[in-house]
């Protein structure tokens, strides 16, 4: 009896703890984390020393201000991927933006893919679904364990969106309606409008007694697609113009949008049938008129899945995202919500580019207080994201930076001052959290990676041409050739070669059927190409064009180490690979001034590239890492490291 | 007319719009199946029917018992549906007696049911159709002014498009209320009801999307504001569909509607002795 007595009291005492810690306390506690993406804790600090960042200064005298050691790579989505599983990429499987086919070189999203569609008698009977490529669990899948209610806004690598009990949100990697990462459209007049950038429709229109028409590209048609051909359900397109009021007027479905030059439109809401007329989807897009004279131009973003009514899940529960919209209005669900490609392509400017901007982080700051709103007063997890400093920075870098190849010399005061502005834009979120802060609630504010410049862009894979790893038939077209030409390449004698944003590939005898480098010979050639790489000097600056060169099993563990790349190299500061070597192609030349709008990058040596860490809590360590985070986050409520988990509790005190 | 009607209506809705939309829609079918039912009584043929149906049925069987005789059963066959002719003769006439009716009704449903009034901050399209097309000189004679009561902004310059004969402006509506627009039309003013509301009213609202110069259907279609006459075709301001869901299911309110009657007619017909 009285050890039946003794074993009921343990049982009381361990239900009535409710964790291994046995801290009472723990489930009561809050916990904040805003991710702000791309954040640089050198021009952070540049800032809250200038007095821009009030927030942000209150926030580090008052706990803890650090830079965080990113990722290898430094890349979003890699990023992310350690901070969503405390571990690195040879656990969770994402090594980089892109990802390949090692046979093939086809180019795919690094962080989701589309299952093939299955088809009876050409009738589309399933597949086709969005497949997250992120393994491993999400830290706040360990605090479902414990039933502690969390909300996950906008993390990136999160589609489609992981959760039972959390509300958990998609954000980068979440396709628009089309399954694309974001293709525009743009309708102009002007014959003589090209672009080299690919990701978008470039529409001639003929404009006729005030009126032009075109077409807006919406979701796939699955009916009318094939393994070779993909087919885009279209809406017909009129556009209206007024010369002597400087507007437009645009009909597309059923809805009329009034522009006036130089304005972004509202979301507008489209119904695009799937299978007339019993199934059709809905999408939303934005129009922006950028001019009617001497030639009518006029952009639409990437159309969008609807929030309130989306395609696939952009929430877990898949309601989530409706209640959200209906609350404050329709928000954006693409991955990367910034017009990053129409100013990439020229099609818009910088100014229409920071307009939208602005209007997105808006947009961002009515989600974040309706996220605020839902937290007052409760207990558990909020995490929410901010991607607006990261896209504008890749983008209006060049505008404050005169060493920039292409520095806009007239650069208006809207893109000297834009880097300072989205800063300044983050620290007014940041203090609409803050005013949520209470004694039991664990603040912390972190980015995945710092910024630096991106002036000469290195086409890695004439790289391993010249120094005879990577042999091809002719030459001469180099330019004109890409790893997926079999006729082109010479796989026999070819022993490395570049595809992604960081990665070398060694062309091994497991890995491709052509393979020539036996895992006996894989260590020498690898210390060949590191040495070559590490001594390579830019004969226009004489500066070095790689800080760090990082070998897979130095810097990933777990059954995924396979999969990486067999050296992954960190460009020295104002370095990158080209697109075309990411891509697995060949640029014109070696090395190259970058003159794209894209001009300020993260995508180099890790050590040059910190993220921010910030916290109202003071911190026991002094190098805190990404990996760090989700191990701290849990310590918050009592959960004890989980076993994938390598990162340290950063805040030992309660 | 029309103002008889939309002021019969609006005071049918007054105690209803406070309700659930999808609990007033069922009240308005239950009413209108009711009266639909005690209508065709009135209007149809009673006897008729009657008669009809029974000489279906009662062909129906005489088939069965002479299954075995084929030419017997043919003639049955023959006579059931000569029977079903005259009752579907029966049941046209009064179809179309109580059809207008009910267009009457749905029109004005659509008014309540079809599109949901501003809120604050929200930006919409208005749009003043002439009647004559290509005529620029006279669209530019066209001005919307601005509202009196701080209800609206006009956002946007006039935009003209001759060959629609249109000239379209963005508004921005700002405090809830019923207002109006107030337009000069060649000197002439015009003007034409604006719905705002709170954003978190839930109660429906009349909403008038156009309203229409002249001819008679497009005023039959239109009722909630009388003609404007002269040389205005049109005015409208583009309002947003009200989404409409009953226990759970979204659906058209018009399709509600008319399954929600038919089923509470079919439901009714017995119990008041009517032959349908």
């Amino acid at each position: 009896m009285r050890d039946a007595l003794a074993l009921l009291l343990v049982l009381l005492a361990v239900t009535a703890c409710g964790h291994d810690e046995g801290d009472p306390n723990a489930t009561d506690r809050r916990v904040i984390v805003l991710g702000v993406d791309g954040m640089d804790p050198a021009y952070l600090r540049e800032r809250m020393d200038a007095g821009d960042m009030p927030n942000f200064k209150r926030l580090a005298e008052q706990g803890t201000f650090r830079a965080l050691g990113t990722s290898m790579p430094p890349q979003s989505p890699v990023a992310w991927s350690d901070f969503i599983t405390g571990t690195n990429a040879g656990t969770h499987g994402v090594f980089d933006f892109l990802r390949h086919d090692p046979e093939t070189f086809e180019i795919g999203q690094g962080m989701s893919k589309t299952t093939d569609i299955e088809t009876v008698v050409g009738i589309p009977i399933g597949g086709g679904e969005r497949v997250n490529l992120r393994q491993g669990r999400a830290f706040w899948e360990y605090l479902e364990d414990r039933r502690i209610p969390a909300t996950v806004f906008r993390v990136p690598v999160n589609f489609p969106p992981v959760g039972k009990s959390t509300r958990s949100f998609s954000g980068m990697g979440t396709p628009d309606l089309s399954g694309g990462d974001g293709a525009f459209t743009f309708w102009t007049s002007d014959p003589e409008v090209e672009s080299h950038y690919d990701s978008g429709a470039i529409e001639r229109v003929v404009l006729e007694n005030g009126r032009a028409t075109g077409q807006l590209v919406g979701p796939v048609d699955a009916f009318e697609s094939t393994d070779k051909k993909v087919v885009y359900v279209k809406l017909d397109t009129t556009i209206w113009v007024d010369e002597r009021a400087k507007m437009a007027r645009i009909d597309v479905g059923d809805e009329k949008v009034l522009l006036r030059v130089g304005e972004w439109s509202d979301w507008v809401r489209l119904t695009f049938p799937l299978m007339k007329p019993v199934i059709d989807t809905t999408g939303i897009v934005r129009f922006y008129l950028k001019s009617v004279t001497p030639h009518l131009q006029v952009y639409a973003t990437p159309v969008h899945m609807d929030p309130a009514n989306p395609l696939s899940p952009v929430s877990s529960p898949d309601d989530a995202a409706a209640e959200v919209q209906k609350a404050v209005g329709d928000y954006a669900t693409k991955g990367m919500p910034l017009e990053t490609n129409g100013r990439r392509a020229d099609v818009i400017s910088d100014e229409a580019f920071i307009a939208h901007g602005l209007l997105t982080i808006r947009e961002r700051e009515r989600l974040l207080e309706h996220e605020l709103g839902r937290f007052r007063d409760k207990s558990g997890f909020l995490f929410f994201y901010v991607s607006a400093v990261d896209l504008s920075n890749h983008i209006i870098w060049r505008g404050s930076d005169p060493e920039h190849p292409n520095y806009p010399k007239d650069a208006s005061d809207a893109m000297r001052g834009a880097r300072k502005l989205f800063y300044t834009e983050a620290d007014r979120l940041l203090g609409k959290v803050m005013a949520e802060v209470d004694d039991r609630t664990t603040l912390i504010v972190m980015s995945d990676h710092g910024f630096a410049p991106y002036y000469r862009t290195v086409n890695l894979n004439n790289w391993l041409v010249k120094e005879r790893y990577l042999q091809v038939f002719r030459r001469s077209r180099l330019k004109d050739i890409r790893l997926s030409d079999t006729e082109s390449i010479d796989w026999l004698r070819t022993k490395a070669y570049a595809v992604g944003f960081n990665g070398i590939y060694l062309n091994l005898e497991r890995r491709r059927k052509t393979g020539i480098v036996s895992d006996d010979e894989r260590d020498r050639v690898r210390d060949e190409i590191k040495r070559k790489l590490l001594a390579r000097v830019d004969r226009k600056t004489g500066k070095k064009v790689v800080e760090r060169v990082y070998t897979a099993e130095e810097i990933y563990a777990g059954p995924f180490v396979k999969d990486a790349p067999d050296l992954v190299v960190g460009y020295a500061r104002g370095y990158r690979a080209s697109d075309h070597t990411a891509l697995g192609q060949f640029g014109p030349r070696l090395i190259e001034d970058n003159m794209d709008g894209w001009s300020g990058d993260h995508m180099m040596a890790a050590e040059l590239v910190p993220g921010v860490f910030l916290s109202n809590r003071k911190m026991d360590v002094s190098d805190p890492r990404l990996v760090d985070l989700p191990v701290t986050i849990l310590g918050r409520f009592g959960i004890a490291k989980p076993e994938p988990m390598i990162g340290r509790d950063l805040i030992k005190n309660p | 007319m029309n103002a008889i009607l939309t002021s019969l209506f609006s005071a049918v809705m007054a105690p209803l719009k406070g309700l659930d939309p999808a609990w007033s829609m069922v009240i308005l079918s239950l009413v209108t199946g009711v009266a639909m039912l005690v209508a065709f009584r009135y209007v149809s043929n009673q006897r008729g029917i009657k008669r009809s149906k029974a000489r279906v049925i009662s062909e129906l069987l005489a088939i069965r018992l002479f299954k075995d005789d084929p030419w017997m059963t043919i003639k049955c066959l023959g006579a059931a549906l000569k029977s079903n002719l005259f009752y579907l003769r029966y049941m046209l006439t009064p179809l179309v007696v109580l059809l207008v009716p009910v267009v009457l009704l749905l029109i004005q449903m659509e008014q309540w049911y079809g599109s949901e009034p501003l809120t604050p901050g929200q930006t919409t399209r208005v749009a003043l159709a002439l009647d004559k097309k290509d005529d620029v000189a006279a669209l530019d004679a066209v001005k919307l002014l601005p509202a009196t009561d701080d209800s609206y902004a006009v956002e946007s310059p006039a935009m003209r498009i001759p060959a629609l004969g249109e000239v379209n402006w963005r508004i921005r509506a700002k405090n809830p209320g019923d207002t109006v627009l107030r337009f000069e039309v060649g000197g002439k003013p015009v003007e034409k009801r604006l719905a705002i509301a709170a954003p978190d009213q839930t109660d429906l609202s009349l909403v008038s999307t156009t309203r229409v110069g002249s001819g008679f259907f497009d005023a039959v279609l239109h009722p909630a504001e009388s003609t404007i006459g002269g040389t205005v075709a049109s005015v409208s301001v583009d309002h947003h569909a009200r989404p409409f869901s009953i226990f759970g299911i979204e659906m058209a309110w018009w399709l509600a509607f008319f399954i929600l009657s038919l089923v509470f007619a079919f439901a009714l017909k017995g119990p008041l002795g009517i032959q349908a």
